[in-house]
């Protein structure tokens, strides 16, 4: 016994320690009858969870286990918190926030050193099995999802409020009757779906299998519909609507797959790829299967005309969820969108026929005229999405508004992409950026407008969610003067409506100049035409949405229609400081703008 | 084949080989349990108690004589698994009818469902992952479970999975039992 004892490694008198914590507190939990017992069951077996993932760590690759940990840390939390009461959730969420930023660092501090980090799930490797890969563009959006999904699970625990409102009966006062049925600020079920949700999409940006990848956008979608319908009678609706779009565009994107998988015979990204190039055969499934997946994607991310739904979700849902289903959930789809295109689709496009083929390819002109109408969409998109923002009376829906907007600049790099034209005007002198460069700079950047926007729209999200709850209206009328009384939250508005707007210093800058260097290498000097368009628009309903808060002269009519302010506990007060540090944070991941173009020639196809 | 611990070649894509992607998939499960509580009253499982509607004697005796078959067909369906078709899927889909059944027969499983309702939605994800974090343990990948005991880890996880699809599909059933009532009460309130 002693003998078995002293041989032990560290790691593993780790894990004994870590299995007494979490079954003690796993029975202690089950047992306990008042909260306070089961608050601290709660924690003792969350630090057990936490040892238990360090000793693992310690035990295999460290990147390759955090890889899969990311997914199924939050997913076993969320499982659990299903079990626990209202206020131990809240704990939950706070030891996930803290096990995925532990798990998060080493993925991309291994990937930041040139280095993608694979984990055959199961030791099965593609195509037999599933293939989890985390290249530049998976660690930014990993990146992205850790800090803003952090600040908002910091924001939801200190103002309780924000995360929707229950249904609670109440036993009525005449004996016999039916109780009577109120709504509570304040919703329990807010952290096993957003802790799901979190699996969810980083099951997305860690996946190198088509079908998996369909799986995590079914998490995301699921339950970014059920954090909507959080939001009361009002998000009902708005939440069923969601529904059906999610509902048919993951249809049409699992089309595509069992297309893209009949035709290749991998659900491999990369090994579909390396087919689908040396294979023209494939090319009419894989063109199909494109068109299918881009247009089930388009509807996710809620490109113009598929905009409908996006309003009444992103503007009924409770204060902590819009900043996440603007910020992340709709990014889950543009990801997917971004790995189809540039990993997939594009470079077996460019291939230059073999002369004297007898039949050229089929997928060279259907990506063309695809991508052009994404680019057609998108310059429609910013237009609506702008002009209607600056009509809305209302601070939510004009946000909501304004990321339709945001949305239409993601697609127009497309043209760019399959352009096979573009290396021929490296000998115009025009410049001196060679054809992959090109693809590298316009992808680079609609990257960085993407994270860029993912930031500021929390932000601005978080802090239109706070009013509405201090004020009890979002109405821009009603609003009139109170960012007086709000200085950091006015500040957080205006760093990010910095963002919101591209202009220096923001990451969002960086990602339009380098989309212009990009556009006029290629010669699509439209791009930029359309940018400084956008950038007008977009400074016109930033300002639409920050001077009426500002405005101290409010007429005397006004004075008595004013809502009053509920009064903010200290925990509430303290919370202003998360949309604070986002606005911070947009101004500066201005200066990060190179490094995003190093971590994107990670694993990238050019 | 043999080397996954599973004979079936489907029960061996969708436990092994893609074990991951059905764990995902029982996870999709789970949180559209949790949506559907989440938007009842009391975000828990009231509507167990509410009252169902009188039904001729005839469903009982139907009930009495299918009810221990259906049983009997679920489990069978999950012990097949391993060598023809069936599985988790199929059979918590048919244990789930079986709960349907019960409860429209005038059985009473409110209390039951009250009491183990959550952990029993819960408990197949938990414990997939749980085993799934044998790999790491052992120094290998996520889900491997290259070893001797490989088929009575992956029978616990499919038993307890099935379970929880069940529990899933049950919960789906009740929050959905009678949309109109949870509406028309909050209408008169």
């Amino acid at each position: 016994m002693i003998d078995m004892l002293s041989t032990l490694t560290v790691p593993q008198w780790y894990l004994g320690l870590a299995a007494v914590l979490v079954a003690a507190g796993l029975i202690r939990m089950l047992l306990a009858a008042d909260h306070v017992a089961r608050l601290v069951a709660m924690n003792i077996l969350g630090s057990g969870t936490l040892l238990t993932l360090i000793a693992l760590a310690a035990r295999s690759e460290e990147a390759e286990f955090s890889l899969g940990a990311l997914v199924l840390a939050p997913l076993l939390i969320a499982a659990v918190a299903v079990l626990l009461p209202a206020p131990a959730r809240r704990g939950a969420g706070l030891v996930a926030t803290t096990t995925v930023a532990a798990l998060t660092w080493p993925v991309v501090t291994t990937v930041a050193t040139g280095q993608p980090v694979e984990l055959a799930v199961g030791g099965y490797d593609a195509p037999l099995g599933i293939t989890l890969r985390a290249d530049g563009l998976s660690a930014l959006f990993l990146l992205l999802t850790t800090v803003v999904g952090a600040l908002v699970t910091v924001y939801a625990v200190l103002v309780p409020a924000s995360t929707g409102q229950r249904l609670v009966s109440e036993a009525s006062s005449r004996s016999g009757d039916a109780p009577d049925l109120q709504w509570r600020p304040g919703h329990p079920a807010f952290w096993p779906l957003w802790l799901g949700c979190w699996s969810g999409l980083n099951a997305v940006f860690v996946s190198g299998d088509l079908f998996n990848t369909y799986v995590g956008l079914e998490v995301v979608g699921l339950t970014a519909v059920g954090l909507v319908a959080l939001g009361g009678r009002p998000a009902w609706r708005a939440a069923l609507r969601y529904l059906f779009v999610a509902v048919a565009g993951a249809m049409l994107f699992l089309v595509g797959v069992a297309l893209l998988v009949a035709a290749t015979g991998t659900l491999d990204i990369l090994q579909a790829g390396q087919v689908i190039q040396a294979d023209p055969g494939t090319h009419s499934a894989a063109a199909l299967a494109l068109v299918l997946m881009t247009v089930g994607l388009a509807m996710k991310v809620a490109l113009v005309p598929m905009h409908g739904w996006l309003i009444p979700a992103h503007s009924n849902a409770p204060g902590a969820v819009s900043p996440l289903l603007s910020a992340l959930v709709i990014k889950a789809s543009l990801f997917v969108l971004l790995r189809l295109w540039v990993w997939l689709a594009a470079p077996a496009a460019l291939i230059e026929p073999e002369p004297g083929a007898v039949e050229s390819s089929v997928l060279e002109p259907v990506t063309v005229a695809l991508s052009w109408g994404l680019a057609v969409l998108g310059v429609a998109a910013i237009l609506v999405g702008s002009l209607l923002a600056l009509r809305q009376n209302r601070l939510k829906p004009l946000i909501a508004y304004s990321t339709v907007a945001q949305a239409g600049y993601w697609f127009l790099f497309f043209p760019i992409l399959v352009d096979r034209e573009s290396d021929l005007l490296e000998e115009q002198a025009v410049t001196t950026l060679t054809d992959d460069a090109v693809i590298a700079a316009a992808t680079t950047g609609t990257v960085a407008l993407v994270l860029g926007h993912g930031l500021s729209k929390t932000a601005v999200f978080l802090v239109a969610g706070h009013l509405k709850h201090v004020y009890g209206t979002d109405e821009l009328a009603r609003l009139r003067g109170v960012g007086v009384r709000h200085p950091r939250l006015m500040m957080a508005l205006g760093l990010a409506g910095v963002g919101l707007a591209g202009v220096p210093f923001s990451l969002a800058f960086s990602g339009k100049w380098e989309l212009a260097t990009a556009a006029v290498s290629s010669g699509d000097m439209w791009i930029v035409g359309v940018m400084v368009l956008a950038t007008l628009l977009s400074a016109g309903y930033v300002l639409r949405m920050v001077s009426p808060l500002l405005r101290t002269d409010a007429p005397s009519e006004d004075e008595e229609e004013r809502v009053p302010a509920q009064p903010q506990t200290r925990r509430e007060r303290a919370a202003q400081l998360v949309p604070f540090t986002l606005g911070g944070l947009t101004v500066l991941t201005g200066f990060t703008g190179f490094w995003v173009a190093d971590m994107m020639e990670v694993g990238a196809p050019w | 084949m043999p080397a996954a611990g599973l004979e079936h070649d489907v029960s061996a894509v969708l436990l092994a080989f893609r074990g991951y992607d059905t764990l995902l998939e029982s996870a999709v499960l789970l949180l559209a349990g949790v949506v559907v509580l989440s938007l009842g009253r009391d975000g828990g499982l009231n509507q167990v108690s509410d009252p169902q509607p009188e039904l001729p004697s005839i469903l009982n005796y139907f009930t009495r004589l299918t009810a221990p078959l259906l049983l009997l067909l679920g489990l069978w369906l999950l012990f097949a698994g391993s060598s023809t078709s069936g599985g988790a899927f199929q059979s918590g889909a048919i244990l789930a009818g079986l709960m349907i059944l019960l409860r429209t027969a005038g059985v009473n499983v409110a209390a039951f469902t009250r009491t183990w309702g959550l952990p029993l939605l819960v408990v197949g994800v938990i414990v997939f992952i749980l085993a799934g974090a044998i790999g790491p343990l052992a120094g290998e990948a996520w889900l491997s479970w290259d070893m001797d005991a490989a088929f009575a880890v992956i029978l616990t996880v499919e038993v307890l999975l099935t379970i929880g699809i069940a529990t899933g599909l049950y919960v789906l059933y009740l929050g959905l039992s009678d949309p109109g009532r949870r509406i028309r009460e909050e209408a008169t309130s």
